[in-house]
């Protein structure tokens, strides 16, 4: 029962951030997605210290965890654009390597240039 | 109603039965995500239904979408004590390497004179799903070969990822974390967990400080690339 209840209050805090950050983007027109502004909203709770830690593990554990689920209905979507896919086979096998390849290579190389100390 | 029930909890039993598969068979191959997409496409397929009943049936599963980015605050928060000498160095890799997935993307996407609503959908692909759903939509490109493309990304980062670093002599497993987390977003992130604690801390910093970067960044980026074709 009292883990219910903690999840229905943390999952409370989530939502309302999202909600804070949908009017404010409506509200200013920002063009930064609501769910993002959301999440800066929340970090700066936690950084200042108004929020702890603590009330937002219950919900932010599985759901983070889980989140990959979120995105199945998304992923289905492709099933309207079998024939875009097919048209354009090539295009996207082609993106499907060399983004990732490129992408972690230069980062990877960036990124080593930092000085770590474990 | 009934339709809600039943479609959402299709898919939350599919994927739950997808994370056993892929708990026995432990390779990112057998992604539990791309193991329901295609099931459930499928499944659709074959029975005739239309991906607009399915998506208003599963409404509610793509409302947690949005929660979870803003639930990403807290990670963020936890390491942010780990990564803070290196803050800068993540997000200049980070707005560097996502400069360069789009900037590829829109090359070839060029080179094969790919129609621009494609074009569109393949701007922010290294970035986590909800991400690039949301600037997908906003670049009014198709949302659904945007998620497909970015899952499959982040499979091969995590199938393929290691041994390149190792190909190219990309050592430190901090580089490596920034590296997957920035590249192959959380399927990235996992991998790189499972081979380093320090490099799963560095990736999942990298990825939500891309998803920041991305989401500012990307739509001004296509703008001024149409721009120069145009």
């Amino acid at each position: 029962m009292m883990i219910t209840l903690r999840f229905i209050a943390s999952l409370s805090i989530l939502i309302g951030c999202l909600w804070a950050a949908r009017l404010l983007t409506a509200a200013l027109a920002l063009s930064l997605p609501a769910p993002l502004l959301g999440m800066l909203l929340l970090f700066g709770l936690l950084q200042s210290g108004i929020l702890k830690s603590k009330y937002l593990l219950p919900s932010c554990g599985p759901i983070l965890k889980y989140m990959a689920l979120f995105f199945i209905p998304a992923g289905v979507g492709l099933i309207s654009y079998l024939e875009v896919f097919s048209q354009n086979a090539w295009l996207l096998v082609s993106v499907l390597i060399l983004v990732p390849v490129l992408g972690l290579l230069l980062t990877g190389k960036l990124a080593s240039l930092g000085r770590y100390h474990d | 109603m009934i339709n809600l029930l039943l479609g959402c909890t299709f898919t939350l039993v599919l994927f739950a039965l997808m994370r056993r598969v892929n708990q026995s068979w432990h390779s990112p191959l057998f992604n539990p995500v791309l193991l329901c997409i295609l099931i459930i496409s499928t499944t659709l397929l074959s029975g005739d239904i239309d991906y607009i009943d399915y998506r208003n049936a599963t409404k509610p599963v793509s409302f947690f979408l949005e929660v979870a980015v803003v639930a990403l605050a807290l990670p963020l928060y936890q390491q942010l004590h780990t990564i803070r000498p290196y803050l800068l160095l993540i997000s200049l890799s980070s707005f560097i390497g996502i400069t360069c997935a789009t900037l590829i993307a829109f090359c070839l996407c060029q080179l094969f004179s790919a129609p621009g609503t494609l074009t569109a959908s393949l701007m922010a692909l290294s970035v986590t799903t909800p991400i690039t759903l949301i600037v997908t939509d906003s670049l009014s490109g198709f949302p659904g070969i945007a998620a497909i493309m970015v899952i499959l990304i982040g499979v091969l980062g995590g199938v393929f990822g290691l041994s390149l670093f190792t190909l190219a002599g990309v050592t430190k497993p901090q580089a490596k974390g920034i590296a997957l987390g920035v590249a192959c977003h959380a399927i990235g992130t996992a991998a790189a967990m499972e081979h380093h604690p320090a490099a799963g801390a560095f990736a999942s910093a990298a990825m939500i400080i891309s998803a920041v970067i991305t989401a500012s960044w990307v739509p001004m980026l296509f703008t001024l690339l149409q721009g120069i074709i145009s």
